[in-house]
């Protein structure tokens, strides 16, 4: 049985949405000499670029970035910019991940993290039902934080572990139901007993690594994962590799 | 500086880039007068065992029935060669791991084989006829192994390589199970899309053995034969969701068996481009264990659809090869639903 319109590279491998969430909170314009918001943007044009050399995820994984600070704002592959969520094209937000060009992220404003997660969320589960009604054979899709700092609410004040538990009852429901696979990583002074609030066992502290071995280490993951899989036994996979990239950059690094 | 890693004899050898990792190891350059690799493996689930298996594997290396498996030029197995440990910092710091041929010397990733814009651009040469040497290849490689009571376990196209001759060699011998006099080294680890119904749907991780191995050399043979198309590839035909190949093995979807179990783009290689004998091996191997073809009964039959008579060269596109059982070019018939697996080369402009 066949059906038409199902494109994508070679166009018969499955489909793997990922969302990449990052924090342009201003926490990420420091430190001064050296900002981690240009570290983060080097790495994301570098790994973006190697990504054409790797068969598996070339030919599989789409990708939707968004980013967080004092606003959401979800990249738009057509004018290639930044824009408020409601502005966008829903139907275009995902790009094959070798045709992903990021744009230049600006550090500015507070942590909006828990409307950031909403939004990724409600995005997410529209693709995956978008792409099941077109017949595709898509997988749940991924959604990952890279942030430094702590979520605040609209005016700059810290959220409380209460203020949290919404979204992160939101997160735990959709990955029992097998909807998405929630990853936090907490960089550089990340508040982890705040973000493991919103993801318990999926919060991986990963301070020593560059942005460019995190994302290796995420997109790893979408390939030797199953779907079938329990959500924490995939987090379980990933806390463990992350600790085992961590000793071989520290035995490297001990030896510069 | 590097790492640098030193053998039980005291050969140091200093490691150079990382080149890749998988979901347990890092390989890196070796420099060295040969082509060498070396892979750590930090924190293995139980590392004395770990360094016990890969003392066994390089001794092993000496013994009759892997000196059969290791002849031939290019070699066809990244066997263990050395068993190694980083060389700096306190004994608990260190990390195991082996040095091994490079398979980057003489291959390619299998995985250039299976789509058609790798093919395009690594293996430009690549015909039908490619695939089928490749898949032979592999076949008698697992065979060989299986009877001399190796286990490969883990078979997926990640640990595989390939050339433009269609020869295949295979990495990671340290995950495979094997016995070494009275000692069961298991094999742990699985892939999805690669692992057999009967090892699916349990929570721990039941052992492989050679009929497990044969389920993911079908998936295989699969793959290459039909230009990357995985065999349980495909939308639920009944309107459910789509999970994952795993699903749709342990529910029997797979166009194969049962053609209206799936929904496919109109674009993928026609089913009936597979000469009549390996159509019926594909579907012992998908619906009964009990029944399913070894890796030699597979290399047999691959090896006669290769004798001479048995190929044809389409008259439109010379990329286009394809069984004298099918009357008229399947690859042409896929052109015209919209993409074609083998496209002819660009001309160069004059």
């Amino acid at each position: 049985m066949s059906v038409d319109g199902i494109g994508f590279g070679s166009g018969y491998e499955e489909r793997q949405p990922v969302l990449l969430l990052l924090d342009t909170s201003a926490s990420m314009g420091r430190p001064e000499e050296h900002p981690r918001i240009d570290e983060l943007n080097r790495a994301l044009t570098r790994w973006f670029d190697g990504v054409r050399a790797q068969e598996r995820l070339r030919t599989r994984v789409e990708v939707c970035l968004l980013t967080f600070d004092s606003a959401v704002r979800v990249h738009d592959p057509g004018p290639g910019r930044l824009v408020p969520v409601e502005e966008a094209d829903a139907d275009r937000l995902f790009v094959p991940v070798d045709s992903m060009r990021p744009p230049t992220l600006r550090a500015e404003g507070l942590t909006r993290l828990t409307d950031a997660v909403e939004t990724a969320l409600d995005l997410a589960r529209a693709r995956y039902r978008a792409l099941q009604r077109q017949r595709v054979p898509v997988r749940r899709p991924f959604v990952w934080v890279l942030t430094d700092g702590a979520p605040s609410d609209a005016r700059g004040r810290p959220l409380d572990a209460a203020a949290l538990e919404g979204t992160a009852g939101r997160v735990r429901q959709g990955e029992v139901r097998g909807e998405w696979v929630f990853q936090v990583i907490g960089v550089h002074g990340a508040d982890l007993p705040m973000l493991r609030v919103l993801a318990p066992k999926a919060t991986s502290p990963l301070a020593d690594l560059d942005f460019g071995r995190i994302l290796d280490l995420l997109f790893q993951s979408t390939d030797d994962s199953s779907p079938d899989q329990d959500a924490d036994l995939v987090h379980q996979q990933v806390n463990d590799r992350a600790a085992r990239l961590a000793r071989m950059d520290r035995l490297e690094s001990d030896l510069r | 500086m590097g790492l640098t890693v030193v053998s039980g004899h005291g050969h140091t050898w200093r490691l150079t880039e990382q080149i890749g990792s998988g979901s347990e190891g890092f390989v890196y350059g070796v420099d060295d007068t040969r082509p060498l690799v070396a892979k750590l493996v930090p924190d293995p689930p139980e590392p004395e065992a770990y360094r016990r298996r890969v003392a066994r594997l390089v001794r092993q290396r000496r013994e009759p029935r892997t000196v059969g498996l290791l002849s031939g030029t290019p070699v066809r197995l990244a066997w263990p060669l050395v068993q190694v440990r980083t060389a700096a910092g306190a004994a608990a710091d260190r990390v195991d791991g082996y040095v091994m041929p490079d398979m980057r010397h003489a291959y390619q990733p299998f995985s250039h084989l299976l789509s058609t814009s790798a093919r395009r651009a690594f293996l430009p040469r690549a015909t039908w006829a490619t695939a089928l040497r490749a898949a032979l290849a592999l076949a008698r490689l697992l065979g060989e192994l299986h009877a001399e009571g190796y286990v490969v376990g883990d078979l997926k196209t990640d640990n595989l390589w390939v050339d433009e001759g269609g020869r295949v060699g295979m990495a990671d011998v340290d995950s495979w199970q094997f016995r070494d006099g009275r000692e069961l080294f298991p094999g742990r680890m699985r892939t999805p899309g690669y692992t057999a119904p009967e090892r699916l749907g349990t929570a721990t991780a039941a052992p492989p053995d050679t009929t497990s191995d044969d389920f993911a050399l079908a998936v295989l043979v699969h793959q290459l034969l039909l230009a990357g198309l995985h065999p349980f590839a495909g939308h639920p035909a009944d309107g459910g969701d789509y999970r994952s190949y795993d699903d749709n093995v342990l529910h029997g979807r797979c166009r194969i068996v049962d053609r209206t179990s799936v929904l496919l783009p109109r674009s993928v290689p026609p089913a009936d481009l597979l000469p009549r004998r390996l159509t019926e091996l594909f579907r012992r191997a998908f619906t009964d264990p009990a029944h399913r073809p070894t890796a030699a009964a597979w290399a047999e039959a691959l090896a006669a659809e290769l004798t001479p008579g048995r190929l044809r060269v389409c008259a439109v596109n010379a990329r286009h090869v394809h069984t004298v059982e099918r009357p008229w070019c399947p690859w042409c018939d896929q052109a015209e639903q919209g993409s074609d697996s083998y496209p002819d080369q660009p001309r160069e402009e004059a």
